[in-house]
């Protein structure tokens, strides 16, 4: 082998140190675009994580907690008062406690898409063009009042306390919505949430396909951030933006093959493992005592909601 | 100017994966220039990952990474000039050459690294026909990486590599998933790599590697530190360490009607 090494890999290169320096490399697009992508991979391990604590939530049978889902969402839709929908947040952040996840994290989120899909969306309705009533703070005032199709402008336009109720109350909802689904979310394993869907009869076919994909998302995240390195690993410069789409639409045809090469795979081996024409997933064992107690308890809660 | 005898070291390295995951912890090592260094650990020791950092393609969370001197950080890897000055030194082969491969064709995988470099075409293509020649490869100078077998993308990731000429290269358990003709092959290239100078350096758990070798080896445990440094033979010898950080395990098999048990590494120490 020895005598067939080409002699320019015998050269060594020069200098020995590098010259002064010659400017900075901007980070490209693409490579933003990949290092999210590897976000998932965090996201996903965080979640996992997060799901396997001790805590309160973590410790019921996924299925309670489904139940717990659909019924509190159903219960945050029908009542009707600040009070009551404040009184749920409450006793949500004191489930989000005792499920031991990160309050700042969790409840960032939450207000967040809280203020993207429940503030911003309802905050014109506070304005009295919009819902009628007594106006508390005024804004602008019009010479005369206008029609406008179905609108009424009327001459003193400014914020109403209906309407301030509403947006209050339209925020609390969402607040509310999202507190409950994202805590089902953060304190069961994704894998058991699908799982637990069959408590809805939804086929086991189904559910494999969405837990392969799942899985799926996490293997392609991995394989792409993979071939970002193996990228940076032989470049000794800045890309541009032309190289880096070029490079990016070659990946792309790389991660279809390789994508229909798994299915491919995949399908023969369940085949090996006894596949038909169903899938047959176990049957998951029943809740125990303390699963029905929780599950009680939330069930009374509920009803106590509903109540108030 | 005084020559660098020690061309990359590892300063109390940490890193974790997802800022959760540990997968080095206060990892302290040298290599010297010219040397055939083994990085071996059981599966999820943090060899990989070790060689990444070296590779300045992750960066530590704590401490730090020289190489001829100069420290391998992110910041530093954004200037223009020591990022060509970097990447032309230290070459790595990932384990999988699927991810590494992104070219239309074998030959302009051969030609990506030395373009980078800015050399010309003649000289790129000379260096891509030399190595082209010495891996086996004329006549697969046109196929798409796709149509590759396994021995063969290995072989191409590897030319890809060296045709940039680097002076340390990084292989990723280089052996892994490789038929016995190309393992003894890929043995024999790094010896000759070796032998022309090249500072190599593998991860590995196969110790057969190491034993052929007779590098110098770093042993990962499995709580990500450093256990041991010595030479191959040193380490080799070693069976409680090697049994400490899992790379050899007893094992009980039987003769006729007797049960046996002995220390077990599907190489070294199948004796009884």
């Amino acid at each position: 082998m020895q005598e067939r090494i080409p002699s320019f890999l015998t050269r060594k290169p020069q200098p020995d140190s590098p010259e002064r320096a010659s400017g900075r490399i901007r980070t490209s697009f693409v490579t933003k675009g990949i290092e999210t992508i590897s976000s998932v991979l965090r996201t996903g391990f965080i979640q996992w994580e997060t799901a396997s604590k001790r805590g309160f939530f973590q410790g019921i049978d996924t299925r309670v907690k489904v139940l717990f889902l659909v019924f509190f969402i159903v219960i945050v839709s029908l009542k009707k008062t600040i009070f009551s929908e404040t009184a749920m947040a409450f006793f949500f952040l004191g489930l989000a406690l005792a499920s031991r996840l990160d309050l700042i994290k969790h409840y960032g989120k939450i207000l967040a898409l809280t203020f993207a899909f429940g503030f911003l969306p309802a905050v014109p309705s506070v304005l009295n063009i919009f819902t009628p009533g007594d106006v508390i703070f005024s804004v602008f005032h019009l010479e005369k009042g206008h029609l406008l199709g179905p609108l009424v402008i009327p001459r003193e336009i400014g914020l109403t306390d209906e309407g301030l109720r509403r947006v209050v109350m339209i925020s609390l909802r969402v607040m509310n919505s999202l507190s409950i689904s994202l805590l089902v979310f953060a304190s069961t394993p994704f894998i058991e949430f699908i799982r637990a869907l069959k408590v809805f009869r939804v086929p086991d076919v189904f559910l494999m396909t969405i837990t392969l994909a799942y899985k799926y998302i996490f293997i392609f995240a991995r394989t792409v951030f993979d071939m970002h390195l193996a990228k940076k690993s032989r470049m000794t410069g800045a890309e541009s933006d032309r190289e880096a789409r070029q490079w990016v639409s070659g990946r792309m045809a790389f991660m279809f093959r390789k994508s229909q090469q798994q299915c491919e795979e995949v399908f023969r081996a369940m085949t090996a493992r006894g596949l038909s024409d169903t899938v047959k997933l176990r049957r998951i064992p029943l809740p125990v005592t303390k699963d029905w107690m929780a599950g009680l308890g939330l069930f009374l809660s509920g009803i106590l909601f509903l109540m108030i | 100017m005084k020559p660098i005898s020690e061309i990359i070291k590892i300063d109390q390295v940490s890193y974790r994966y997802h800022g959760r995951i540990p997968a080095l912890d206060n990892v302290s090592l040298s290599i010297r220039q010219g040397a055939m260094f083994s990085v071996i650990g059981s599966n999820g020791s943090g060899k990989s990952t070790l060689l990444q950092i070296i590779s300045g393609l992750i960066h530590p969370e704590r401490g730090a990474v020289l190489f001829r001197d100069h420290e391998v950080s992110e910041n530093a890897l954004r200037d223009r000039t020591f990022l060509k000055f970097f990447r032309e030194r230290v070459g790595f082969v990932f384990q999988d050459p699927d991810v590494q491969l992104f070219c239309p064709t074998v030959l302009d995988e051969l030609l990506y690294g030395p373009l980078q470099l800015d050399l010309d075409e003649k000289e790129a293509l000379s260096r891509a026909e030399e190595v082209m020649v010495m891996l086996h490869m004329e006549d697969l100078k046109n196929r798409p990486s796709y149509m590759l077998s396994g021995g063969e993308k290995k072989r191409v990731a590897i030319g890809a590599v060296l045709t940039m000429n680097p002076e340390v290269l990084l292989f990723d358990e280089p052996t892994s998933g490789l038929d016995p003709k190309t393992q003894v092959f890929l043995l024999e290239l790094l010896l000759a790599l070796n032998e022309a100078g090249k500072t190599i350096v593998i991860s590995t758990h196969d110790l057969s590697l190491v034993d052929e070798l007779q590098s110098q080896v770093a042993v990962l445990s499995e709580e990500h530190r450093i256990e041991k440094i010595g030479s191959a033979e040193e380490i080799l010898k070693d069976e409680d360490l090697l049994l400490k950080v899992n790379l050899i395990h007893e094992h009980v098999h039987y003769h006729g009607q007797t049960a046996h048990t002995h220390i077990h590494s599907h190489y070294l120490f199948h004796k009884h």
